[in-house]
């Protein structure tokens, strides 16, 4: 009977202790009107009519780390909530560099001056002044954070730099190039006053950690929810916000979550498209040709196929436009051959294209008796591309088998060169071109990364495509540079030492009639994570 | 006793090394994955330079033996490591996501154990319905948590106002009592525990029928039927007492099931517990993490095992065994 009554009692303690346990998650969960991770003592801007609206929300669940420079998730949301909270010297709009902590900038050789806003404060109230932008520079070198623009170690970008008085600084760079005006203005500055005390920021967590300069302060933050609150800072100088509050709250299903007003902006999912396209009340920003998909060949393990012949047979055997309509549901393109996408501003309209030519394909590639592997990842649009181009090549006379692996393994393989064919999908290809191309065309540069994205053939090599790759970075003159990528395109389009599978485009909609702020910039599609979508223009 | 202890010291150990070497053995590298994930947006871009720092900051620069002695050594101290994806402590990240995977989980074995047992009961008194529940068990039993979990989440939530449709409490709401707190949490996990609970219940209605079916020929219940006792009394106290035990058992031997039931529930739900966790873990090969996540699971599986072990080892020297 004792024993009975203990299992009994055991039981209810269970019961008890898991919900006790979720009591205690209570006390230190962010309550609505701030809470523990309110950083320091910044006052909230008054709600009312000085915002577009009171607030947006936005899908969370997902937790993306606290929003400061070494705690947030390397990716692109986290990057984009830090960025929030902490601001940068430039800012990017539809057509380049914008102003936003510096008011203004000019750059001679390898020098570069800022000058800042007066009165921009952080968000403890003290004043933000240069002395901060060249702490953070030197912390920078010391401790990489985690979205780094200015390079580590030796790759350090700056060479120097002179605080001309508390609002200009002068930055010297070690070698100034076509990006550095960018990198320089990406970094985020922190508050000196805080950061010259913590000897290990990797794991510092203490509620001032959160203390920026941005637009809109971390009000609340909850990790395992995944749910962000943001609110409006009133020592914020350059321009007004949109929203007194910004929340990311946690939804089961995107699409579900924006039918039911929880949140005010989504993707649209292809299938979709004419549904919503067809209602007058819901604005869209298209992410054009943002996903790309490319098909790598491994030529260190086959040689023969450094044969042009052979590769322009494997652009015939492939009906990229099945991909386009069977996997991106329509949405996208069958992407261009020199690599850049048809609706970047450097995209190149004479590069070469090849048209589906079985025919073709099997005069090139059949009877040679190819028996080849074909690496993907078990994404679903990742398994049917390569099932689509599988059927092709087959089709053309080669033997071609399937390897469907986690991305991770994917990435890893193809690092080590354990592949023959392998396809890699990523995002971004309607970002700013320059970065990308270098690092998958140019001799010097392609292997810098040891990710597939970033990747160039392996095996493959070609001095005029490499000089002008490493050209363009060089050039500073936005036309003669926008022409090398020109050359660059028309080249790879000839030469192929990678394959364009097709480009995906996306859309994220929004109710146009509550908030209509959402953009992108000439350099990032993804409204959701550019800045300027939370300001009132 | 003592070999049981020992058995259970040994799987643990056993699991242990395992736990510590698959990561490592996966293909990938944490640095890499946070440098560019494929299929994503990528954040960031990282040199080698920087990825070596980062290496030997999380100390995964060291030879394999030495990782191992190291994470000995700061898990007997209580430390689990750092998270390379989150950035976070692994034992404040688990401690803070515990609670709502617990809360799901125990509430659904919890009403699980009960519902099954009760009806197994009550298929005792009526035939038909003994009938009708074993087919519908036979079905359920057989979906996956998450699948339950999916069609709730569409045919029921979606549907109405008053059912959440993801997290464990509304986002920055207002309470203003505990209770309008404990209200919210409950309405949150309703869902949740429902899926759950619907995929449980019948292992456990199978278990309470079938040590029902047995212990009703056992001679001693005969023997009460012929003395004239009413059914009830009979029920009560010589069947449902003596078939208890392995029902009870059963929550236990359960736990391992529904502690991996659980996590894909609250990835359908967006619920702030371990599922998600684990997830990101393996997915950005945050080795610290998926070491921390399946240490948890492994003490409870064990735990969890060795409590069944020992009341089956009671009930056993009820009837005359020994421990």
């Amino acid at each position: 009977m004792k024993k009975r009554k203990a299992v009994s009692l055991f039981l209810i303690i269970c019961l008890a202790l898991s919900l006790l346990s979720g009591c205690e998650s209570h006390v230190n969960a962010t309550p609505a009107d701030g809470g523990e991770a309110s950083p320091g003592t910044g006052n909230t801007a008054e709600a009312g009519d000085l915002y577009t609206v009171d607030t947006l929300k936005l899908a969370g669940g997902t937790d993306w780390g606290m929003p400061s420079p070494y705690l947030h998730v390397a990716r692109g949301p986290g990057q984009a909530k830090m960025r929030l909270v902490f601001a940068s010297l430039l800012e990017k709009d539809e057509t380049g560099d914008v102003p936003w902590l510096a008011e203004s900038w000019s750059f001679e050789g390898n020098e570069y001056t800022f000058t800042l806003f007066q009165g921009q404060s952080f968000q403890d109230g003290e004043p933000l002044t240069t002395e901060d932008v060249a702490f953070t520079i030197d912390y920078f070198e010391k401790y990489p954070p985690v979205t780094n623009s200015l390079g580590a170690g030796e790759s350090f970008l700056i060479e120097s730099c002179s605080i001309v008085d508390d609002y200009t600084i002068t930055i010297t760079v070690k070698q100034a190039d076509a990006d550095t005006l960018s990198n320089l203005g990406s970094f985020v500055i922190l508050p000196k006053h805080i950061w010259e005390n913590i000897d290990d920021p990797y794991t510092y967590s203490g509620p001032d950690c959160l203390v920026g300069s941005g637009a809109y302060m971390c009000t609340g933050y909850e990790g395992a929810a995944g749910s962000y609150e943001f609110t409006a800072f009133d020592g914020w100088v350059n321009g007004k916000q949109a929203a007194r509050r910004i929340l990311f709250v946690p939804v089961s299903d995107e699409l579900l979550a924006f039918e039911n007003g929880e949140i005010d902006i989504a993707s649209m999912p292809a299938d979709l498209k004419d549904k919503y396209m067809g209602d007058e009340s819901i604005g869209f920003v298209e992410k054009a040709d943002d996903m790309g998909y490319k098909m790598l060949i491994n030529f260190e393990r086959l040689p023969e196929f450094l044969d042009l012949s052979l590769r322009q047979g494997i652009y015939a055997a492939l009906d990229r436009q099945a991909i386009v309509d069977n996997v991106f549901r329509g949405m996208g393109s069958v992407g261009s051959a020199g690599y850049v996408p048809e609706s970047s501003l450097f995209y190149n309209e004479d590069v070469v294209k090849y048209e589906y030519d079985p025919e073709l394909a099997k005069e090139r590639l059949a009877g040679a008796g190819f028996e080849i592997s074909l690496l993907t990842d078990d994404s679903a649009d990742g398994i049917n591309i390569a099932e689509i181009v599988r059927n092709d090549l087959e089709a053309a006379g080669m033997s071609v088998t399937v390897e469907a692996v986690d991305s991770a393994s994917r990435d890893d393989r193809i690092n080590k060169g354990d592949y023959d064919f392998a396809i890699v999908g990523n995002g971004g290809w309607g970002n700013n071109p320059p970065s990308y191309m270098r690092s998958l065309f140019s001799d010097k540069s392609k292997y810098l990364s040891t990710s597939p994205i970033y990747m160039g053939p392996r095996g493959y090599s070609n001095e005029e495509m490499t000089a002008l790759a490493e050209g363009q970075l060089l050039e500073t003159d936005f036309e003669k540079r926008k022409e090398m990528f020109r050359e660059l395109e028309y080249l790879v389009s000839q030469e192929i030492p990678l394959f364009v599978l097709g480009n995906q485009s996306s859309y994220s909609m929004y109710r146009q009639d509550y908030y209509d702020g959402w953009m992108k910039t000439y350099a990032y599609q993804q409204a959701e994570q550019n800045r300027l979508s939370y300001m009132a223009r | 006793m003592k070999k049981k202890i020992l058995l259970m010291l040994c799987s643990f150990a056993v699991i242990y090394l395992v736990n510590f070497s698959i990561p490592r053995l996966m293909p990938g590298d944490p640095f890499d994955y946070q440098s560019a994930a494929a299929g994503e947006e990528s954040g960031t871009e990282m040199t080698e330079e920087l990825k070596d720092y980062l290496r030997a900051y999380y100390g995964l620069d060291k030879p394999f033996f030495t990782q191992l002695w190291e994470n000995v050594k700061g898990n007997l101290r209580g430390d689990l490591g750092y998270s390379i994806h989150y950035k976070q402590a692994v034992s404040g990240l688990l401690l803070e996501r515990l609670p709502w995977t617990a809360l799901i989980m125990f509430s659904a074995l919890v009403l699980s154990l009960i519902l099954g047992t009760a009806l197994a009961l009550l298929g005792q008194r009526r035939k038909k319905l003994d009938g009708a529940f074993y087919a519908l068990f036979s079905l359920l039993g057989e979906l996956p948590h998450f699948l339950v979990g999916i069609l709730l989440l569409f045919l029921v939530a979606a549907r109405v106002d008053w059912l959440p449709l993801s997290g464990a409490v509304t986002a920055f709401g207002i309470y203003y009592s505990e209770w309008d707190w404990i209200e919210d949490v409950l309405l949150h996990a309703l869902l949740p525990v429902a899926a759950m609970t619907l995929v449980t219940t019948p292992g456990f209605y199978f278990t309470a029928r079938a040590s029902f079916l047995s212990i009703a020929e056992k001679p001693y219940v005969l023997a009460a039927r012929a003395k004239g006792l009413k059914e009830g009394r009979i029920r009560r106290h010589y069947i449902f007492r003596n078939a208890l035990p392995p029902i009870v058992a059963r929550f236990f031997l359960s736990v391992g099931s529904a502690i991996g039931g659980t996590m894909l529930v609250e990835n359908v739900f967006a619920y702030p517990g371990l599922g998600t966790v684990m997830r990101e873990a393996v997915k950005y090969r945050d080795y610290p993490l998926i070491q921390g996540v399946f240490l948890l699971s492994t003490v409870l599986v064990l735990l969890s095992l060795f409590a069944a072990d020992m009341i089956n080892a009671l009930s056993d020297r009820r009837k005359g065994g020994s421990l």
